[in-house]
């Protein structure tokens, strides 16, 4: 049996209030609710997260989406809607599914707060700067 | 449902130890009085309404 690596091994614990981060929709934090990320091969939002709501809490409505084909592409309008408007465009990231969006002419819309706090800047093998 | 309570938009309840599958094209929002917490897996980033 191969011994698992550290690195394979998610840990979190659910009773670690700062653990969670907050969940970001056009740029903005969901009030009182959050996100504990475990699987890092999906975009944060993706895969398997835990989501905490504390009392009073009200999700952002949604739709539970399918999984893209590339002949099914549709434009970027989803959690990145915000950065389209600040000149980004979008791509399709084949590997998990989800719209990602690349920073063609403003490097400050990639360099700002709404990305940090977005997918892109911890899923950096699933975005490239546009020259 | 990890623990808590969430409630649905069209007032359907879950409560810790359900265990829920929502199809894609399904769209809805919860919200929470008592406070709660979901362990979710989601294949993509769900679209916002």
């Amino acid at each position: 049996m191969t011994p698992t690596r550290p690195a394979d091994r998610i840990v979190v614990n659910i009773r670690d209030k700062a653990a969670f981060k907050p969940f970001i929709v056009d740029g903005q934090a969901l009030p009182r609710q959050g996100f504990i990320q475990l699987d890092d091969t999906f975009p944060e939002g993706a895969g398997l997260y835990v989501y905490r709501m504390e009392p009073g809490a009200v999700t952002q409505a949604h739709e539970h989406t399918r999984v893209p084909s590339r002949k099914s592409r549709q434009p970027c309008s989803w959690r990145f809607r915000h950065l389209r408007d600040k000149g980004a465009r979008e791509s399709l990231s084949a590997e998990c599914g989800v719209y990602l969006a690349i920073a063609a002419s403003e490097p400050s819309a990639i360099a700002g707060r709404q990305l940090r706090d977005t997918t892109l800047a911890t899923s950096s093998s699933w975005w490239s700067r546009a020259s | 449902m990890v623990e808590g309570e969430l409630i649905e938009n069209d007032g359907t309840v879950f409560r810790a130890g359900d265990f829920v599958l929502l199809k894609q094209g399904t769209q809805h929002n919860s919200r929470s009085e008592t406070g709660c917490t979901l362990a979710v897996f989601v294949r993509t980033i769900e679209r916002d309404l």
